[in-house]
């Protein structure tokens, strides 16, 4: 303040001039009394609606939480291998080209289902182990299947298993053949 | 926050003895309007009721010059006020036979009118309560840098407006 030109210093003085003191009446004391009881009662109010607003929150937090993770979804199947071990193990049996392991069958079933239903009886010899291959290699966790004795439900599950893995089984089919034809 | 009977007293005598400095420090916040000082005045003075526990003993009068500077900051950028800057100065309210001071005061008045809030409040702090820039900036809640340019901006204004006023032997 000490490089004040003259016009700021007369500004400054015309300001301080221009204070007429006026004393604080009651009406002022009033007022302000006033002002204070009525900002504490916004001050209250707020905080109610503030407590209510969040008890409310709290509250549809706590009703709608336990509604969330009570669906369990079985989780997305593992990938296959290329080339199932079951194929690969019926593959060898040089006889049994044409029947060929209920893998074919059940593919074949899925592809038409009214056309093969003559071929399943010819799986049950090597069902046993292939319907339990074929689950193992699945890894479908959402289907609990018994240890298939019987040959019916074992159908079914490696229908639905293999509807999956078709690629796997068009490419067992393809290495069978050569060894048939050798 | 409760204030008990004794602070409520010592309430009591900061607001008696320093009325007249914030009232008029708030006529020149708002640019003369004396029902709106008023209400600056009280307003302010009700904010600094529920924390006067906190700030009696430290600087009472800082605190209700800064709430009064940011709310008259603040209601001057309302627009329903109807403050906007003209080319002229108003005539004002003053008949009759009025003496020199009250002619002066409604002079710088009206010339305080014509600046934006932030100018107005940086002038009055700067020339009026004489403090330095740091607090300047600190009561706008500004940088030092700005609070300095709406001083210089508000002076430069005011001595176009006022110099005919002050210096009439030019």
């Amino acid at each position: 303040m000490d490089q004040m030109d003259p016009f700021e210093r007369q500004l400054a003085r015309l300001m301080r001039d221009t204070h007429e003191p006026v004393p604080f009446e009651p009406r002022h004391r009033e007022r302000l009394h006033e002002g204070v009881r009525v900002r504490r009662r916004t001050r209250m109010v707020r905080r109610t609606v503030g407590s209510a607003l969040a008890v409310v929150g709290v509250g549809i937090g706590l009703l709608l939480l336990p509604a969330g993770p009570t669906r369990v979804q079985p989780a997305e199947p593992h990938p296959r291998p290329a080339t199932s071990p079951t194929s690969t193990d019926s593959a060898p049996t040089p006889g049994e080209t044409p029947t060929a392991p209920p893998t074919s069958s059940a593919t074949t079933s899925l592809a038409n289902p009214g056309a093969t239903t003559s071929d399943t009886p010819t799986a049950p010899a090597t069902t046993g182990s292939s319907a339990t291959a074929t689950s193992t290699t699945g890894g479908n966790t959402g289907v609990t299947t018994p240890p298939a004795t019987s040959s019916t439900p074992s159908d079914t599950t490696t229908a639905e298993n293999l509807s999956q893995s078709t690629p796997s089984s068009i490419t067992s089919s393809l290495t069978v053949s050569p060894g048939s034809g050798s | 926050m409760r204030i008990e009977q004794g602070q409520a007293g010592e309430f009591e005598e900061f607001v008696a003895a320093r009325w007249s400095v914030l009232l008029h420090l708030a006529r020149l916040l708002v640019g003369g309007d004396r029902h709106r000082a008023e209400d600056l005045a009280q307003e302010s003075l009700v904010k600094l009721w529920f924390v006067w526990p906190k700030v009696s003993q430290d600087a009472p009068e800082a605190y209700v010059r800064k709430v009064m500077v940011r709310a008259a900051a603040r209601s001057g950028r309302r627009r329903w006020w109807g403050e906007r800057p003209v080319e002229r100065l108003p005539e004002g309210a003053i008949t009759g036979d009025v003496s020199a001071d009250v002619a002066e005061r409604s002079r710088l008045e009206a010339a305080l009118a014509q600046l934006s809030p932030n100018q107005r409040a940086a002038v009055v702090l700067r020339y009026y309560q004489d403090l330095p820039e740091g607090q300047v900036a600190e009561a706008l809640g500004c940088p030092v840098g700005t609070a300095r340019s709406h001083a210089s901006r508000g002076v430069a204004r005011l001595r176009q407006i006022l110099t005919d006023a002050i210096e009439p032997t030019r």
